[in-house]
């Protein structure tokens, strides 16, 4: 196995993240020493005593937006660390799926070997498929942020964006009654579908077609929705994230992960 | 958003300036917890679905892996038994043809003393010769008297064999071993409950069928219903690229290459020795021999057709100038099956005699199948060019002692008068039945693994509930397969894992490819086709959203 490689816990980001913590803790040291000056000249014995009852609500209004920010961070790092988890498994459904696929001969492409698109190729169909429905669950609902991307009016008809979110994913079969498991797995597979990759890769971490019949190891790369406001878009800004584009411009954050199994056997 | 509190406390903590930040650090903490929670209980349940996966596939693995042992099992013991019986064949064939050949040898031995002044010294050599091989009679017959012949104790040995295979084939020596096998590897890799399903799971034995010792050792087709290249030896290195032959004939070709025969067979024993083999398995196994083919009249000069042996043989040679074997062949069945003659792919002149090679299998009636082999015979003319002979040999196989059940069968694989006696040896053969092809017996050694496992271990269970409950099923197929000969004659029996198709193919909705060759097909009928189809119209859905391959 190998350990998966998280981009958003990398050092640069550790580093970038300095400076903002001294910030803070500067700024909320600062709130404090101006609050207990402002309480110590206001209460002074020469000066009319004032209502001391406001300085807590002045440190409060000085320091919350800071409190909140470092509270908001911290929640956006915890779903991050959260989605790095998913996607490992994601990983490793990935390689499953490829060490029993990649053997087959199927599709046109003989045993142990795997074409490079993706979009005519039954093993890569399945590799893929394992990989977006472990990240099924990290993804936005596209009924909540189908206007950052598309920016159309609040009134662009559902059916057009219901087909442009069952491209390329799973049709439904009219005889089944899908509950509202199934309209929550149809709202959120646009975005799967758009922002999970796979990638099997040789040692040196380079793309790999060719096998041999002992291991394969799968790279997922998955762009993590940072919806957690102000904490997001700072974290995609010095976190080597980056933006959808659109009106809202929302963030997102690379997380990759990589599992190497042992391959099947090509049978006769 | 404020949490209740009695009114009475109202003043002081108004008056308390110091439990602004308190509270929200109270909550902040309470958040952080939760999303501590949250991470910790990720954690645990992917690591539950990769360990519930890796218990799949080591149930499927497990499982099949007491199949492929079996087969091992049974490949060694077939071996062993067409050795053992040819052995206990050949020894009697032997003795007789090495009491022919000490009468030819005394023969020759008082001719010799005819001839003036030399005579002597020639009588004394093959006096030699012939103390030599009487000494090696007496051997031979010690063996086959104690060993060798219809009952003895090779042949015993050869039943008992076929005894155990019935046992490993059985019930009690693997379907109940592999069950519990498979149960107890999936609780030991964490899993609720687990059972494996073989692809026809209400045949409680190996897929191997028991075969009469006839149509195994002396029918060359072997088992009739298998494909013809379903014959136990593929053309491989290590088999001499020998596809036309059973496995008697294998083995006594391996035994007359071998030490000693290969001293006797090069010597003028060879002809002798040749007819009482030919002679002592039709006798066992029934069979009589055939006419001879009728000589064609030979009006070309290239073609020649001769009898060898007692009969069984029908030689014929004709010359050819090709330049490899397949144009020569196809230009020789253009002109043949074609009515008209047709140009060739290549013009070579071609003389070819009137006798037309037969193709390689071919019923003559319902008791007697004809079998024609080719093989090149290289010389060279005058001009040292290499000029290539076909040599055909055709071979005809008359079961006289038993009637076809269904004419529309090829090579009479049921028997359904004159069964071998009981104390015949059994080999088995692949497939739950005679009539099962290759490809169903592909079918039938496939495994699916289903495992179960409740969610036990999360953190707060209450509030990190998931809206399709605590219970994960992972899945996963196996397939037992031979690399080098697809048969119960070769010990390469191994698993591998492979693609779910059992439980994938034809029954997801869109995530399914169309039902494939990839893994050998899918099961449509049956008890495990019904229930594969009630999955496939109740719960397709719940299906693919726990797919992983």
């Amino acid at each position: 196995m190998t350990a998966g490689a998280y981009s958003f816990l990398r050092a640069e980001l550790l580093q970038a993240l300095l400076p903002f913590v001294f910030g803070y803790a500067g700024a909320l040291a600062g709130a404090v020493a101006t609050g207990r000056f402002l309480a110590a000249r206001l209460t002074r014995p020469y000066s009319r005593p004032l209502d001391d009852r406001g300085t807590s609500e002045m440190e409060f209004a000085l320091a919350f937006p800071i409190f909140l920010m470092t509270i908001l961070i911290t929640i956006q790092m915890a779903l991050l660390v959260n989605a790095a988890l998913i996607v490992d498994y994601a990983a490793f459904a990935a390689a499953r799926s490829a060490a029993v696929w990649v053997p087959e001969s199927t599709g046109g492409e003989p045993s142990n070997v795997i074409g490079n698109t993706h979009l005519f190729s039954p093993k890569w169909r399945r590799i893929d498929r394992a990989a977006m429905l472990a990240c099924l669950p990290l993804s936005p609902r596209l009924s909540q942020i189908w206007r950052a991307f598309v920016g159309q009016p609040a009134d662009y008809p559902a059916t057009a964006l219901r087909a442009i979110a069952l491209r390329g994913a799973p049709q439904p079969d009219p005889d089944i009654d899908y509950t509202h498991l199934a309209e929550d797995f149809f709202d959120k597979w646009p975005y799967t579908y758009a922002f999970t990759s796979v990638e099997l890769i040789d040692g040196n971490g380079r793309p790999r077609r060719q096998f041999d019949g002992g291991t394969i190891t799968a790279r997922v790369s998955y762009r993590f929705y940072l919806n957690v406001p102000f904490a997001g878009p700072l974290l995609a800004r010095v976190g080597g994230g980056g933006r959808f584009g659109g009106i809202l411009e929302p963030q997102y954050m690379p997380i990759e992960a990589a599992y190497t199994l042992r391959s099947a056997q090509q049978g006769r | 958003m404020m949490p209740f509190r009695p009114r009475t406390r109202r003043r002081s903590l108004h008056a308390d300036e110091e439990g602004q930040i308190s509270l929200l650090g109270v909550m902040a903490a309470a958040a952080f917890a939760c999303l501590l929670l949250l991470v910790i209980n990720t954690g645990y349940k992917t690591n539950a679905k990769i360990e519930l996966q890796n218990a799949a596939d080591l149930t499927a693995i497990s499982g099949a892996n007491w199949v492929a042992r079996g087969l091992n099992v049974i490949s060694l013991n077939n071996v062993t038994e067409t050795q053992l019986v040819a052995f206990a064949l050949i020894l009697p064939a032997l003795d007789s043809a090495m009491g022919k050949a000490e009468k030819v040898l005394q023969l020759e031995m008082e001719a010799a003393l005819l001839i003036p002044f030399v005579g002597e010294v020639l009588a004394a050599a093959i006096e030699i010769q012939l103390e030599g091989l009487v000494l090696a009679h007496e051997g031979v017959t010690l063996a086959n008297q104690s060993l060798g012949g219809r009952g003895g104790v090779l042949w015993q040995a050869a039943v008992v064999l076929g005894d155990i295979n019935a046992w490993v084939r059985g019930p009690a020596g693997f379907f109940l071993p592999m069950h519990a096998e498979s149960i107890r590897v999936a609780a030991q890799n964490g899993a609720s409950a687990g059972a494996l399903i073989p692809a026809e799971w209400y045949n409680l034995g190996l897929p191997a069928h028991a075969a009469d010792m006839k149509v195994d050792f002396c029918d060359p087709l072997r088992s009739g219903s298998h494909s013809p290249t379903h014959r136990g030896y593929s053309s491989l290195p290590e088999y001499g690229y020998e596809v036309n032959k059973g496995p008697l004939e294998h083995y006594a070709d391996k035994l007359n290459d071998s030490l000693p025969f290969k001293l006797v067979i090069n010597s003028f024993l060879e002809s002798f020795f040749n007819a009482d083999r030919d002679r002592e398995y039709l006798n066992v196994c029934g069979g009589t021999v055939a006419p001879r083919p009728k000589p064609v009249d030979v009006s070309d000069s290239a073609c020649f057709v001769r009898g060898l042996g007692d009969g069984v043989w029908g030689i014929a040679e004709y010359d050819t100038k090709p330049y490899d074997k397949r144009q020569s062949v196809s230009s020789i069945e253009r002109k043949d099956r074609s009515g008209p003659a047709r140009t060739p792919l290549t013009p070579i002149e071609v003389h070819q005699c009137p006798w037309t090679p037969p193709p390689p299998f071919e019923k003559v009636d319902s008791h007697t199948w004809r079998e024609a082999r080719e093989f090149p015979v290289y010389s060279r003319d005058a001009n040292n060019n290499v000029i290539t002979r076909w040599r055909y040999e055709v071979r005809e196989y008359i079961f006289s002692g038993a009637k076809l059940k269904n004419d529309d069968q090829p090579s009479g694989a049921t028997y359904d008068r004159n069964p071998l006696p009981s104390d015949f040896p059994k080999p088995y053969l692949l497939g739950f039945r005679r009539g099962d092809t290759a490809s169903a017996a592909r079918r039938q050694l496939r495994y699916l693994a289903v495992v179960y496992r409740k969610q036990t271990n999360v953190v707060a269970p209450h509030y990190f509930q998931s809206p399709i409950g605590d219970s994960r099923v992972a899945y996963g197929q196996a397939r037992v397969y031979n690399p080098t000969a697809y048969d119960a004659f070769t010990q390469d029996w191994r698993v591998s894992l492979e693609p779910a198709t059992l439980l994938e193919e034809g029954t997801l909705l869109g995530f399914s490819n169309a039902p494939s060759s990839a893994a050998g097909g899918t099961v449509t009928s049956g008890l495990f086709g019904v229930l594969l189809r009630w999955v496939g119209n109740f719960s397709s859905s719940v299906v693919s959203l726990v797919n992983n391959h």
